[in-house]
């Protein structure tokens, strides 16, 4: 039985964060294998707000992601994902947290190879517990909004690669949900389909959405409200 | 269908039908060992007759049957009643009896005059003690007098559809009651008349020939079954209880043991294939795993919709198989049967083994599905994301190694149980040699290879090497293959060395008709010297000898033929019935060394002794043509004594009457093989003079050459007026050779085709779980050329490892089941060979053609 997630962004109050990360460490290994990913990050995320998360590979940028997103547990810290603590939930919890509070937009798209377009940007409605109807509704409207309506019964193989990131991004905007987490969401588009991916993040961000983008892409950190650097695993700019 | 469930049946559905090479090789891997599975069940089935049924055939549901003594016709035969009355003093109370009498050539004729005359029985077929005897196919055996029961075949013959239609016998009529089969099936034509009534004992006085009445009995409970035994013998009856159908019993048994160990060793196949690719198909949603639960799945979904993959294609591929086996078995049997001279019958399906086989591989996949899904779930999505399989600790490679040994102390502690112990347990413990040795050895070779790759050279090719250290760089996903294609392997090995194995010991049992160089010439009329001269010149033969005769006594109008004794001749006990149950030759036949049932003694001059026997000298000539001894034609069974034995068969029995004991003499350059055609023993006609013995039957010539001569020749040499009812014999090679030795080149074809198949499945579900690997190889500067190769390398080390393991492993695995089952061993190297170096290009070929050929920098989701 899945119990229901508040979606309130920041639910303390308007001027809340919707995602907060305080003191959170990241250790992989131990020994000589021992690395520190995140050492110390706090960092507010707004609603309404495009953040870049910028730093050199290797930085903690995508650990970051992942940790906010609650695919990976952090070693120590608080985070806090619109008014919920997910350092405090089991696998199962922040696996519903995740369907009703995040989205994730990834760099190699990872589209299901099996579904149709349509059946993609459904399966995180139906996932949350959406009537199949309307799923179907919001996902044919998600997929308008990002350009790519004639598409829906094809498979992913058929689309070229930034149609393939546009149903990602029609997938992680169908919901509206409070987060949406963007893993290089350009990397491996050409400019203009860049460019294309750019205006639709930002028009989601508009809808009140935290945009959380790790790039190294500057065009994406010009269109960015705000930018956070990391290097080394700290946070040297843009933090809370 | 709640909301879960149905993403789980889309995704499962999904796979199966998007992904179509892969759902079509692991279906393969399911489909093939159920079709085998099916297909030996059903021709086992079908073949087979069971222990109830011979039993049933013999005995009813009777306890065992009561046979006089010295298997002379009674004057009671068709007085029964009396003879119960005779009996009963021997008896304790309560005994439950019920009779049947042989009758011989009763002439039975159907409603439009058709007739028939046959064999059958006076019995009471309604009697619940002979309940079983037949099958009732229409109708029921009545105990009435003036009915009749007829075998389908019979009732076809003299033109009776359905029960109440009546036949005459003599000038009675009889109503049909019932319609029955034998327990075989053999469509003979047979009827049964219930005794007693005086239509029926008016019926048998017209019949050619009655037996004495053989009783069935069944014993009150706590019967002393010794005491009676005693007192029956000296009222002078036999008895032989049901459960002496011994031999039966045994053949039965090692029937049961070959199917258990076919089951069994496809069992064992059917869940490493499953679940070698199943690893594959796992490792290869892990990225979709991981994905599902990014998106907020939870993980019941996505293992639920890996488990609904497994059941789709496991449903599917045992449903296939199921088709495939029956088909093969309605096309195999018919076949089987014929080359086995015998006559199963309709084709049992087997249906219950079929689905018992197909809901074992659907749980089987099922589970197989569940184990590696179950352990990914346990990982980080971010893991599952990136694709890759967790490197294992060097404590799980210890583990693995500690298993391992644990295995092959199993494997050998079974061999040893196997070389002891026969039966079902050899069956149970063949299958765990192979299974655990071939585990063992997979688990071994990868515990040593991961050591090795610690190594900073290896002395190979580049490509070699390569190939090595990507097989090196998964262990588990090697190990998991090498398990599967291992046992193929060893199944393979161990269908090819038991069936050569059979074969070799039926081509050992057959006995020929012949000597290769010769031909029998059953003569109208004794020829001339000139005429055997001519006969001789006009074939190019060497030697055509004098014409011999076959040996018999006269008596009582009869004549009965001489044989030697030979020990197939011990198993005729002084009673004149033979030793083991109900005057069934078949046991005697398989436990004696002279394999001759009656071999014959003939009557011949020193001359046409000599063209049989070999060179005699001057002295054995002498007492031969003296009559002072016989000359041994045959080599086996035979000492330096010979008793000559008429021989006659009655209806319950044989009598037996020795006529002479005469020293045996053996030429020097006597014969080494025993021939079916030719006598086992000559005496001369002094010899046979002396002993009351008397020349009958046509003359008979061998015909000696230098090739092997040819039948339509020798007939067309023989004198014109002699040629029309003459007949002339040559050895025409194996007529009544086991099926297993025809077919067993079809079978090892087949198996070779089988493994080539399978082997393709696995390598191209190995190779295509490497697509993504193969194509970030080319975006870094290999050609399509070198991938291919490097494919290749790798499923050739795949397949050799293998089946060097397997192989071995099917050997050791062959030779404690044979061992077990006292059966010689012959290794078929050749077509060990054949499949190696077939499964090996198969391997080698399929890996380099599933490699892509595009490259691609990125690992596609």
């Amino acid at each position: 039985m899945r119990t229901a997630v508040s979606t309130t962004p920041g639910a303390g109050g308007p001027d809340e964060p919707v995602l907060r990360l305080e003191g959170v460490h990241k250790v992989y290994g131990t020994g000589e294998t021992r690395h520190v990913a995140l050492d110390g990050v706090t960092v507010d995320f707004h609603a309404a707000r495009l953040t870049a998360l910028v730093g050199h590979s290797g930085s903690g940028k995508s650990t970051l992601l992942n940790i906010s997103g609650g695919l990976e547990q952090a070693t120590s810290g608080t985070i806090t994902l619109a008014g919920h603590v997910l350092t405090k939930m089991g696998p199962a919890e922040l696996t519903r947290t995740r369907a009703s509070l995040v989205s994730y937009v990834f760099q190699e798209y990872n589209l299901i190879r099996t579904m149709t377009v349509l059946e993609n940007v459904c399966l995180p409605l139906e996932l949350s517990g959406m009537a199949r109807a309307e799923a179907r509704r919001r996902a044919a409207t998600a997929l308008e909004r990002t350009g790519v309506p004639r598409h829906t019964r094809k498979f992913p193989d058929q689309l070229s690669g930034g149609e393939q990131q546009r149903v990602a991004i029609a997938r992680a905007i169908a919901d509206q949900r409070p987060l949406v987490l963007a893993d290089e969401p350009t990397g491996a588009l050409d400019s203009a389909n860049g460019e294309r991916v750019i205006e639709l993040l930002r028009e989601v961000t508009a809808g009140g959405v935290a945009c959380v983008i790790a790039t190294h892409n500057p065009e994406v950190t010009a269109a960015a409200d705000h930018i956070v650097r990391i290097q080394d695993g700290r946070v040297v700019e843009g933090g809370a | 269908m709640n909301r879960n469930r149905r993403l789980a049946w889309i995704l499962g559905w999904r796979l199966a039908s998007r992904s179509r090479l892969r759902t079509l090789l692991v279906c393969l891997a399911i489909a093939l060992p159920v079709a085998a599975g099916t297909g030996v069940a059903a021709v086992t089935a079908t073949a087979r007759v069971s222990m109830p049924e011979a039993e049933a055939g013999v005995f009813g549901s009777a306890d065992g049957r009561l046979t006089t003594l010295p298997g002379e016709r009674s004057a009671d035969a068709t007085a029964p009643a009396r003879l119960a009355e005779q009996l009963k003093p021997s008896l304790p109370g309560d005994t439950r009896l019920a009779y049947d009498i042989d009758v011989l050539g009763l002439t039975i004729r159907g409603p439009e005059g058709r007739q028939s005359t046959v064999d059958g029985r006076a019995v009471d077929l309604a009697d619940p003690l002979i309940d079983g005897l037949y099958r009732v196919d229409q109708g029921a055996p009545s105990a009435q007098d003036g009915t009749i029961v007829l075998s389908a075949a019979l009732a076809d013959a003299v033109g009776i559809t359905k029960t109440g239609q009546s036949v005459s016998i003599g000038s009675g009529q009889f109503t049909v009651s019932a319609l029955v089969a034998d327990r075989f099936d053999l469509k003979h034509r047979l009827f049964a008349l219930p005794p007693g009534g005086p239509k029926a004992t008016a019926a048998l006085t017209s019949a050619k020939g009655l037996g004495s009445p053989r009783w069935f009995v069944t014993w009150p409970p706590h019967a002393d079954l010794p005491t009676v035994s005693g007192k029956l013998k000296s009222a002078g009856y036999a008895y032989v209880p049901s459960s002496q159908a011994a031999a039966l019993s045994e053949q039965g048994d090692a029937m049961d043991s070959t199917a258990l160990l076919v089951g069994l060793g496809l069992l064992a196949e059917t869940v490493l294939l499953v679940t070698a690719a199943f690893a594959v198909v796992v490792r290869s949603q892990r990225r979709h795993m991981g994905l599902l639960a990014a998106l907020g799945a939870p993980a019941k979904v996505t293992a639920s919709f890996l488990r609904t993959h497994a059941l789709f294609v496991a449903v599917i591929g045992s449903l296939a198989g199921i088709a495939v086996g029956q088909v093969v078995a309605r096309v195999a049997a018919p076949v089987l049967a014929e080359r086995a001279g015998a006559d199963w019958g309709p084709v049992d399906g087997a249906w219950t083994t079929s689905l018992v086989l197909a809901a074992i591989a659907v749980a089987v996949t099922a589970l197989a599905s569940v184990l590696p899904s179950r352990a990914a779930l346990r990982e980080d999505p971010t893991a599952l994301l990136k694709a890759v399989p967790p490197v294992h600790s060097t404590r799980r490679l210890r583990l693995r190694t500690a298993a391992a040994g644990t295995l092959v102390a199993a494997a050998v502690a079974g061999l040893g149980a196997v070389v002891i112990n026969a039966g079902a347990l050899t069956a149970v413990l063949g299958v765990i040699v192979f299974a655990a040795g071939i585990t063992a050895t997979a688990l071994v070779l990868s515990s040593f290879a991961t050591n090795k790759a610690n190594t900073a050279y290896l002395p190979l090719p580049t490509v070699l090497r390569s190939a090595v250290r990507s097989l090196l760089a998964f262990p588990v996903r090697a190990i998991t293959t090498v398990i599967a294609l291992g046992v193929v392997a060893a199944v393979s090995t161990t269908v090819l060395i038991a069936s050569a194995s059979v074969a070799h010991k039926q081509r050992e049992d057959y006995l020929p008709e012949l000597p290769d160089t010769s031909a029998l010439i059953v003569s109208s009329r004794p020829l001339t010297t000139t005429e055997r001269g001519a006969l001789r010149s006009s074939t190019g033969a060497s030697e055509v000898s004098t014409g011999y005769q076959r040996a018999a006594i006269a008596r009582d109008g009869k004549q009965l033929p001489v044989s030697p004794r030979t020990d197939f001749l011990d198993c005729i006990d002084d009673r004149g019935l033979l030793k083991y149950g109900n005057n069934d030759w078949q046991p005697c036949y398989l436990a004696s060394e002279s394999h001759i049932p009656f071999p014959t003694v003939g009557i011949a001059d020193s001359g046409g002794a000599e063209a049989l026997a070999g060179t005699m000298t001057d002295e054995q000539r002498q007492r031969y043509e003296s009559g002072q001894a016989a000359v041994a034609v045959t080599p086996v069974g035979l000492t330096n004594e010979v008793s000559l034995v008429a021989m006659g068969r009655k209806p319950d029995g044989f009598v037996l009457e020795n006529t002479a004991t005469l020293p045996l003499i053996h030429p020097s350059s006597a014969r080494e093989t025993e021939y079916q055609q030719l006598p086992a023993v000559l005496v001369s006609q002094a010899g046979a003079r002396e002993s009351g013995i008397i020349p009958v039957g046509s003359p008979t010539y061998l015909l000696n050459a230098d090739g092997k001569p040819v039948q339509q020749d020798i007939l067309r040499a023989l004198p014109v007026d002699a040629q029309a009812d003459s007949t002339v014999a040559v050895e025409s090679g194996p007529s009544v050779v086991g099926a297993v030795a025809r077919l067993q080149p079809a079978v090892a074809a087949i198996s070779v085709l089988t493994t080539m198949l399978i082997v393709a499945a696995m390598v191209s579900l190995w190779t295509s779980d490497l697509r993504g690997e193969y194509q970030m190889l080319g975006a870094v500067g290999a050609t399509a050329w070198w991938r291919r190769r490097l494919a290749s390398s790798m499923s050739g080390l795949l397949i050799v490892i293998s089946c060097v393991a397997g192989t071995l492993w099917g050997i050791a695995a062959s030779i404690a089941f044979l061992t077990g089952m006292d059966t010689g061993i012959a290794v078929p190297v050749g077509w060990l060979a054949i499949t190696v170096v077939a499964a090996a290009i198969t391997a080698a070929v399929m890996g380099g053609a599933v490699v892509p050929r595009h490259a691609r920098a990125q690992r596609q989701a």
